[in-house]
């Protein structure tokens, strides 16, 4: 398998363009769930607040965070599992959440997911010419006929021969052949948009990377657009051209991944990346920063900017206003009311060690 | 960094395990040797069904006597662990801590997290009394803010990161002279993963305890440890020490591991794939069994499985290469000598 | 799984493909789906006693040129004959009749009301229960708490209840003992549609814009069917006994109609001289019974010999 590269390009500003696939305007999500307390009131987890970005064609733009980011949550909003409390999502220039019944039906067409783990993202019960078919037959896509010879199409072209995998169930495959399935399944009725959550991260290094070469070897052959959603930061330098760091259900930075990745802007960011073990391919922007404390209950978000109660650089109006996005390079956008400030602070904390 | 004392604390000779299956025992480990020194830390490089995670339980004396045969020598201080039964372990329970991946499968669900960590110490001998003391101040040690209040929380009220330090606090209440962390910041972010792995590097510092990471994470690997072995189906195929592993492993294995991972080389983007799959123990290829996915295979490594071969200076190969190389070189040497 | 007990539920991989290839691709898949649990030796010992019990008392009395159950001819010498008496294997009754006659004549309306009683009581708790756990919310709190109001009351006493009411016929007995086995089936589905609710290969097929209908029918069902399985062949040997025990009673089958069942209760009356008379119908509810619970013990354990 010829191992295919990268180029990033850095795609101009986040203004919308005719050829937007996704975006994304102030989505909100919320869950009810037992309050803490006891008692008969529901507590809100605030999962996602305003988040806004968009995709354009033929990009891989990643999300990255951690645990409680909403990152997921994200995900699944856009797919409608469960659709978003507030805001709007447009894919290909249509605003899907107000959707209902045939349009609804023909939206789901255009974006289709490919989960992390690979076992259980496949019913067991079903063959994989099941399984890949499935989208095609839930769409009427062609007669029988043409179905069955578009799986065999996606499967040759995802590294599974046809004649070998047709008749096999999931339990008798491995995982990387199992997320070979999942990503069929996902490119068989041609999506504009693929939205790959943590794709990787259930398999072993070395299938890994089969199938970080598949997803990019795919890309490049079939102009695919993906929405990347990781929290290994070296899969996202390398697949990725755009990224976008969340925490807590805020969106914190988006720019080029080259650029964020070289001198981010976000307090959060920069901690993320440093905190990445070293290795060649991979330079940390600055000295590993370890943040203080855990991360807050998403049930009672920090006022202000969310990130405040473990941000190196806190100040007072980081509680009291919530950061909006500004513009800090071609491209680049943080929410942060200090900007690039953290290099600063950490360039004068090492001077001050030594 | 660097705190060896001439001291071993673990001695593994030729170490095989069987696991018996419905088919018959299979082979998930064929003959481990290691030596490990108080203050040392190494750690155990490899992908799944490698055998390193049987290879800790059995280190730690809890390995299902039913479903394991194990051959071979452990000794803990001297004290032999192989083949024993809880029960003659008993006294030297706390010489060896094991940390797994799943830190709420470790906690018990039920139990608030600061009598967990009393009952590991009240277990062991100490007072009741002493015993919670002792717990609030392992809980404070291992960087939980507010230990009182945290003694009395349930583990569900409580992130992945802390019920990490908890089960850490938990490891440490018995003073042990071993740490082995199996997998124990995989499923953790990043960022806790910093923090884990900063307050791990501290307490070993202070205590002189050896640990022993498992992982599949070659660059965690090489920021943290001092020595890398690695493994492939149930034998060490290398020997390291960390700041080589990235830029010269001899093994073809150690180094398609290294290349595996994304952003290892300067420059290239993509992580190089190795084809194939990790082999299922039960059929293991015959000769090396890393030789149907090796890109430098020889006529020899499909018919004799190498051993490892002693390369001087804190390394050791099992590779046919290898062998070949220290040959030429020592016939270099000898004829240079002429 | 396979389309064994349970209708148009057990969906399995048959789809709705509509060219006949595909159908075929899709029985060829079904055959190999009931050959794995046919290749079990705990499934298939209990299963052929089974088959060997239905195919006696159904084809019996044909093959074997039988007398009626009711056939028996009047006058003293042809009462209360005993066993291997010439003509009569296992003697006859009061009334002349052929005990071996009413005995496998009887087997068939046990056995009627067994797979009656559950079949119904299977689909109709099955898709109620399927569909409150998939649904959620207010559909699932209304069934469950129907369900609820069903399970306090109970079940045989009013199963006898309602066939006196309706008056005893074997019809009324299979309805009776129906209505009342649909809260074990549907609690169960509803348990398995919860758990599997939340897997990710349900929220793929809704996310690529699959219908609530179909994600039931060719993802939930066919997962949740084979534990299901298990659990009506449990259920079978159930409605049998509530059949033999509502007979007993008076509230079942009605005589003449022989049942296993009404058998043993005119038989109590002549335990003294005719034992046989209990201990043959008793023996063969003994033996149907114990099949059924070993046919669900062995597909229980080919199930999760496969989960593996």
């Amino acid at each position: 398998m010829t191992m295919a590269s990268l180029t990033p390009e850095e795609s101009p500003p986040d203004s919308p363009r005719g050829d937007t696939v996704l975006e994304v305007r102030g989505l909100s999500q919320e869950f009810a769930v037992r309050s803490p307390k006891g008692g008969l009131r529901k507590a809100h987890v605030s999962a996602l607040a305003g988040v806004s970005f968009s995709v354009s064609k033929g990009e891989t733009f990643a999300l990255v965070g951690e645990t409680g980011s909403g990152k997921s949550t994200l995900a699944r909003a856009i797919i409608g599992e469960p659709a978003p409390k507030a805001g709007q999502i447009f894919l290909n220039g249509t605003e899907t959440t107000t959707l209902r019944g045939p349009a609804l039906l023909a939206s789901r067409r255009a974006v289709q997911m490919v989960f992390q783990d690979p076992f259980t993202a496949l019913d067991p019960r079903w063959t994989v010419e099941q399984l890949v078919c499935e989208p095609l037959q839930v769409h009427h896509a062609g007669t029988r006929r043409e179905q069955l010879m578009r799986v065999r199409e996606i499967l040759s072209q995802c590294g599974l021969p046809p004649g070998r995998y047709l008749e096999r169930y999931p339990r008798d495959l491995s995982g990387g052949e199992c997320q070979r399935v999942a990503i069929a399944r996902a490119l068989a009725i041609s999506p504009d948009l693929v939205i790959c959550d943590e794709p990787v991260t259930a398999l072993d290094v070395s299938i890994q990377a089969q199938i970080l070469n598949l997803l990019a070897e795919l890309r490049d052959r079939l102009h695919l657009t993906y929405l990347l959603i990781a929290h290994d930061l070296t899969v996202v330098k390398a697949l990725s051209h755009r990224v976008g760091t969340m925490y807590l259900g805020k969106l914190c930075e988006v720019g080029g991944t080259a650029t964020v990745f070289e001198r981010p802007a976000h307090p959060y960011t920069t901690a993320l990346l440093s905190a990445v073990p070293p290795r060649p391919g991979f330079k940390a922007p600055t000295e590993p920063i370890i943040l203080s404390g855990e991360v807050p209950s998403p049930l009672n978000p920090p006022s202000g900017c969310r990130f405040r109660t473990r941000c190196p650089i806190a100040q007072p109006v980081c509680a009291e206003v919530v950061p909006e996005a500004q513009e800090v390079g071609r491209g680049h956008s943080v929410m942060c009311h200090f900007p690039f400030e953290i290099h600063d602070v950490v360039a004068s904390r090492s001077t001050a060690a030594i | 960094m660097l705190s060896m004392s001439a001291e071993i604390i673990l001695e593994i000779e030729d170490l095989e395990i069987d696991l018996l299956r419905r088919g018959g025992p299979v082979s998930i480990v064929r003959g481990v040797s290691l030596d490990l020194h108080r203050g040392q830390r190494i750690a155990i490089l490899g992908e799944s069904g490698a055998g390193k995670s049987v290879t800790a339980r059995c280190v730690a004396g809890i390995l299902a006597e039913r479903r394991f045969t194990v051959r071979g020598s452990v000794r803990v201080e001297g004290v032999e662990f192989a083949r024993r039964t809880r029960k003659q372990l008993r006294p030297h329970r706390g010489k060896v801590a094991l940390i797994f991946q799943d830190p709420t499968r470790t906690l018990n669900p039920s139990m608030r997290v600061g009598r967990q960590i009393t009952e590991a110490l009240v277990h062991s001998g100490t007072d009741k009394r002493a015993a919670e003391q002792e717990a609030i101040e392992l809980i404070g040690r291992v960087g939980i803010a507010d230990p009182e209040q945290r003694y009395h929380n349930y583990p569900h009220q409580l992130s992945g990161g802390m019920r990490q330090r908890i089960v850490l606090a938990i490891a440490l209440a018995l003073k042990p002279d071993i740490l082995v962390a199996d997998e124990a910041t995989t499923s953790l972010d990043v960022t806790t993963q910093a923090q884990i792995m900063r307050l791990l590097s501290g307490i070993i510092d202070e205590t002189g305890m050896a640990m022993v990471l498992i992982t599949h994470d070659v660059a965690l690997a090489a920021s943290v440890a001092d020595d890398i072995l690695v493994m492939y189906a149930g034998k060490i195929v290398e020997q390291i020490p960390a700041i080589d592993v990235i830029s010269s492993g001899e093994m073809p294995y150690t180094r398609a591991l290294v290349s595996a991972v994304p952003a290892m080389a300067e420059g290239s983007e993509l992580p190089v794939p190795i084809p194939g799959i990790p082999p299922d123990p039960a059929a293991l290829p015959g000769g090396c069994p890393f030789h149907p996915r090796c890109s430098v295979v020889l006529e020899r490594c499909h018919e004799e499985e190498p051993p490892l071969l002693g390369l001087g200076d804190r390394r050791a190969a099992a590779c046919w290469h290898a062998e070949l190389r220290s040959l030429s070189t020592a016939a270099a040497i000898s004829q240079g000598a002429r | 799984m396979t389309e064994a007990v349970g209708g148009p539920i057990a969906g399995g991989g048959a789809g709705a493909l509509p060219l006949r290839g595909s159908l075929r691709t899709a029985w060829v898949r079904e055959q190999r789906n009931v050959k794995r649990y046919l290749r079990n030796l705990e499934v298939t010992i209990p299963a052929s006693v089974f088959l060997l019990v239905v195919l006696a008392c159904f084809f019996g009395p044909w093959i074997f040129g039988l007398p009626g159950a009711n056939a028996g001819k009047l006058g003293i010498q042809y009462q209360l004959l005993p066993l291997n008496s010439p003509g009569h294997l296992l003697g006859t009754d009061i009334n002349g009749n052929d005990l071996l006659s009413r005995l496998l004549h009887g087997g068939q309306v046990s056995i009627e009301v067994g797979l009656g009683a559950t079949t119904i009581g299977f689909i109709l708790g099955s898709v109620l229960g399927t569909f409150a756990g998939y649904i959620g919310g207010i559909v699932d709190a209304a069934v469950m708490r129907f369900l609820d109001i069903q399970l306090a009351f109970p079940g045989l006493i009013l199963a006898l209840a309602v066939a006196a009411y309706l008056g005893p016929s074997e019809l009324h007995v299979i309805f009776a003992l129906s209505f009342f086995s649909v809260p074990g089936y549907a609690r169960l589905t509803r348990a398995q549609a919860l758990r599997l609710r939340e897997r990710d290969y349900i929220a793929a097929s809704r996310a690529m814009g699959a219908s609530t209908w179909h994600v039931m029918r060719r993802h939930m069902s066919p997962n949740i069917m084979p534990s299901m399985l298990t659990f009506a062949f449990l259920q079978i040997g159930q409605a049998i006994v509530a059949e033999a025990a509502l007979s007993y009673l008076g509230a079942g089958i009605p005589f003449p109609t022989p049942s296993w069942g009404n058998m043993v209760k005119v038989g109590q009356d002549y335990l003294r001289p005719r034992p046989d008379f209990v201990l043959i119908p008793g023996g063969m509810l003994f033996i149907t019974i114990l099949v059924c619970n070993l046919i669900a013990n062995g597909l229980r354990d080919v199930a999760e010999s496969e989960a593996e």
